[in-house]
């Protein structure tokens, strides 16, 4: 359910890029660790026609390899 | 630790800050541009109940790492933009957002939309005591006299949910009490310095906005930093 929530958020929030644009996301606890400060995961993506396009990573220990796999998700999707 | 409750600004003291020794009304009655003053409200803002598991918490410098980064992105992908339209989702009290508006090449021109859930709660102060109301209308806060009352942050327990019922039982009693003089005050979470910043660039604009809802605009650049909490978001959708 909060996978879900995150991918639809993200969706929502991405769907108002214009083409070319870049987002910047940063997670929280389930798909990476607490916050920022504490080593969040950090990803931007660039969007190009319908879809996120992963340009660059931050802070993304091997560890977190379920976020990984999250982003990965969303970023093959359809927005 | 040691418990020292905060009801005036005087009362500012070292150690560390629980939420229920902090009367969120006093960021009400503190001096924006006393430095000290100033320092306080920033210590209440951490505080302050963000969803129903979650507290503010945050501060400047907290995203320099990441404008860094930004601020090399945009000249490799957004360079040719002459006008670049900028949304800081989820950005609290936009004290980053306002360190992320300086960051821009001086050239382009940058309109940029910071917004959060929750920008402001509402005192209601009468007679007998003080409630304090945040902008979805739950009651974060109840004074009589001296003494005040928290909202539980982590309200998965039947004991929290009742402390939160009998707090929105008393604010409403309170607010609906007949004979009783009630006055209203609105105050404003941004940080002083967002509010200034809005106030002198056309440029950045402060907005109530749930990011989980679509935005009828379009932006160039989005930051959406630590939003996807879980039980913050289980809040949202709930």
């Amino acid at each position: 359910m909060y996978l879900n929530d995150v991918m639809q958020t993200v969706r929502t929030v991405s769907s108002s890029l214009t083409d070319g644009g870049v987002i910047c996301i940063g997670y929280g606890q389930s798909v990476g660790t607490w916050s920022a400060e504490y080593g969040e995961r950090i990803s931007f993506f660039r969007r190009s026609a319908d879809r996120l396009v992963s340009i660059e990573d931050f802070n993304a220990p091997i560890k977190e390899k379920q976020a990984i796999e999250n982003l990965q998700l969303i970023s093959h999707q359809r927005l | 630790m040691q418990i020292i409750k905060i009801t005036d600004a005087t009362s500012i003291q070292t150690g560390d800050l629980s939420e229920s020794d902090v009367w969120f009304g006093l960021l009400e009655h503190l001096d924006t541009n006393n430095l000290v003053e100033v320092q306080l409200r920033d210590r209440i803002y951490w505080k302050l109940p963000a969803g129903d598991s979650n507290n503010q918490r945050t501060c400047k410098n907290r995203f320099d790492h990441i404008n860094f980064t930004l601020k090399r992105l945009v000249k490799q992908h957004l360079e040719d933009r002459t006008v670049l339209r900028v949304l800081d989702a989820g950005c609290s009290d936009a004290i980053t957002s306002c360190e992320w508006f300086g960051t821009f090449p001086e050239n382009t021109k940058i309109e940029m939309l910071a917004c959060d859930l929750h920008t402001k709660f509402e005192v209601i102060t009468s007679q007998i005591g003080e409630a304090i109301y945040r902008d979805d209308g739950i009651c974060i806060q109840f004074k009589l006299r001296n003494r005040f009352w928290t909202a539980p942050f982590l309200k998965r327990t039947i004991k929290n949910k009742a402390k939160s019922m009998l707090l929105s039982l008393a604010g409403w009693t309170m607010s609906n009490m007949p004979l009783l003089q009630l006055t209203k005050s609105t105050v404003s979470l941004f940080h002083p310095e967002a509010l200034s910043l809005s106030n002198e660039k056309n440029g950045f604009r402060l907005v109530q906005k749930n990011i989980t809802k679509p935005i009828n605009q379009e932006f160039d650049l989005i930051r959406i930093m630590n939003v996807f909490h879980n039980w913050h978001l289980n809040d949202v959708f709930e």
